[in-house]
């Protein structure tokens, strides 16, 4: 096997009868790295991820695993593993047997699946907890059991299905620094669902940004985070303002008057529509009249970790966002002078 | 530890203080209801070779009597053995119709459904007439399986309902692990789905025992000479005798149904039947 095919999916389709499903995917990922899939609710990232399960049937297009075609391979030969949402864990199971589920389907012999499920429960740090019943453990706590159930059969590809979006934000935090520890310790191929960028940011090798039942945008997380390609992408993640600007010959018009010069072939063909200025790019100033700089109208203040967030509103109505440090802010409704660094302005197409 | 032991238990307590709420009520249902069978219990308890109410003395002495009466013995026996034999057959359709239910595609759910609730809206002594003429052409009218299969129909719907009910509350997602984790849908159905289904397939089997111990309709039909069941026989004995030892053979049925409906409440069975399947994780 060459590095970069290990899962592949090509052309895979699945259409519901009410909307929905996803429409011509192509995908691939290398052995040993992490794919996320990135999209709101409903955009179809749950339906591949079960389609590469085997839980779902595609109307069109296969997954071929390690060589193999597995379109029509049933579940449970397929040598995967799966982390549900809801975690899934057997209730009439103690832990122990919920770990050693799997490796009973495999025939393991006892006292070998035993040595197993220990291991892969220290490797949670869950030694302890081998005798309780799932639901006298913490969320997070079956989280990591239902996490030690999947990879202790050593699966060809590891699925994850949103598995910390019902924990709580401190928890989840802490939970995706070990998820990741563990995926590169055990090498584990794994295609991870979500629609948390920061949860992407953290865990991805490759993010796979997906609207509507189709991949807008594929790259890795500083490509798809700092540099995205397409306006949906920006809009998404939402760290950037995006502008929208219509092309004139080499430069780019803002709606607020700016020309940006734009590189040669900056879209890659297509017409550029927008660009993305991070909110740390443009300049504020209390007050107005600073030449080269616009004036507009503080509408909202928040504060954040990384200094005050300004909402700006400028007199055509484009609403801008703006960092400065702490203590340098303006108040709301107040005018403020704004200077763009539009070298730093990323071109975005449609 | 504490903290995670806490959690459920705090998440239970409003819970119960709403069933406290409840009581005052039940209480004035459950005793208006319970009446005729206080009346039975208490006229068994008189003494007097006579049905009487409110009774003037104690005694267990027609408890003794009814027990020792050779037709109610032997009916008596013969009742639990066919509601034992009902209880494996109805459950050896409903466990089935009720995956077919929940987890089939939507013909297979409307038409079993349909199939399993005509019994309900049959006249029962229709189902018996039925079963009477088929069972005298294929000449076998003097065995138990009339009996049986009228029982079985007449339990059917009821025992359907609490096991889709029941099967309702188990979330999907558990048979879908198990196929992750390499078990084929039959593994994966016996291991996983069954083990969570034993509580709602105990009150079925419950609900299967008690509408066929208590079958009057069916029975009168269908029972062969020489093999009535408890009902019937004591339903044959009121029709010449008016003592109490069909008032304790009485009350000891409503024991039987008590216990049953005591069960049935551990389980969760009754609530299955009003339609609040717990869910189960």
């Amino acid at each position: 096997m060459t590095g970069t095919d290990y899962l592949t999916v090509s052309g895979v389709s699945k259409q519901y009868p009410g909307g929905g499903g996803v429409d011509g995917i192509d995908l691939t990922l290398p052995r040993g790295e992490m794919l996320v899939l990135l999209g709101p609710s409903g955009c179809g990232k749950t339906t591949l991820l079960r389609v590469i399960a085997g839980l779902l049937a595609p109307d069109a297009g296969g997954v071929r695993l390690d060589g193999r075609d597995i379109t029509g391979v049933p579940t449970h030969r397929r040598n995967i593993s799966m982390v549900f949402q809801t975690w899934a864990l057997f209730p009439t199971m103690s832990v122990r047997d919920n770990v050693g589920f799997g490796l009973r389907m495999r025939g393991v012999p006892r006292g070998q699946r035993r040595q197993r499920v220990d291991e892969a429960l220290a490797l949670v740090g869950l030694a302890d907890f081998a005798d309780r019943r799932p639901r006298q453990l913490s969320g997070g706590q079956q989280q990591r059991v239902a996490l030690a159930r999947a990879i202790v059969t050593q699966p060809a590809v590891l699925l994850l299905d949103e598995p910390l979006s019902s924990l709580d934000h401190r928890i989840r935090v802490q939970l995706r620094g070990q998820l990741k520890r563990l995926q590169r310790e055990l090498g584990l191929t794994g295609v991870y669902v979500t629609h948390d960028h920061t949860e992407a940011l953290a865990l991805g090798d490759r993010i796979a940004v997906i609207d509507a039942g189709k991949v807008v945008e594929t790259g890795t997380p500083v490509d798809v985070f700092n540099r995205p390609r397409r306006r949906y992408t920006a809009e998404f993640l939402a760290l950037a303002n995006v502008i929208p600007v219509t092309p004139d010959g080499s430069e780019l018009r803002t709606p607020f008057g700016d020309v940006i010069e734009a590189e040669p072939g900056a879209g890659g063909g297509a017409p550029v529509v927008a660009v993305a200025l991070r909110p740390d790019a443009i300049r504020m100033a209390p007050g107005t009249g600073a030449p080269g700089s616009h004036t507009g109208v503080v509408r909202a203040v928040e504060y954040q970790p990384g200094g005050v967030l300004h909402e700006v509103q400028l007199p055509d109505g484009t609403s801008v966002q703006v960092v400065v440090a702490p203590g340098e802010g303006a108040a709301v409704g107040s005018e403020v002078g704004l200077a763009f660094e539009w070298k730093k302005a990323v071109p975005l197409i449609d | 530890m504490t903290a995670t032991l806490d959690a459920p238990a705090a998440r239970r307590r409003p819970r119960r203080r709403e069933r406290q709420k409840i009581s005052v009520f039940t209480l004035v249902i459950t005793v208006l209801l319970l009446l005729p069978l206080v009346v039975v219990a208490l006229a068994a308890v008189n003494p007097e070779p006579y049905l009487l109410f409110p009774p003037e003395d104690f005694s267990l002495h027609w408890f003794s009597a009814a027990l020792d009466y050779p037709s109610f013995r032997t009916s008596l026996v013969l009742s639990l053995r066919i509601a034992l034999i009902v209880v494996v057959v109805g459950l050896l359709i409903t466990v089935p119709a009720a995956v077919a239910v929940t987890r089939g595609t939507g013909r297979v759910r409307r038409s079993v459904q349909l199939a399993m609730a005509t019994p309900l809206v049959t006249p029962d002594i229709l189902l018996a007439l039925g079963l009477l003429i088929m069972l005298t052409q294929l000449s076998m009218s003097n065995s138990l399986v009339g009996l049986v299969l009228g029982h079985v129909l007449v339990g059917l719907p009821i025992a359907l309902q609490v096991l889709v009910a029941g099967l309702a509350g188990i979330d999907p997602n558990l048979e879908h692990a198990a196929a992750t984790l390499g078990a084929s849908r039959i593994r994966a159905f016996l291991a996983v789905t069954l083990p969570n289904m034993l509580p709602a397939i105990g009150s079925a089997a419950l609900f299967l025992f008690i509408f066929s111990f208590d079958n009057v309709s069916i029975s009168l039909f269908l029972s062969a000479p020489g093999q009535t069941t408890l009902p019937i026989t004591l339903f044959q004995y009121l029709e010449n005798n008016a003592d109490p030892t069909v008032a304790a053979m009485s009350t000891i049925l409503v024991i039987v149904g008590v216990a049953v409906a005591l069960l049935l409440g551990r389980l969760g069975g009754l609530g299955q039947l009003a339609g609040g399947g717990r869910r189960r994780r």
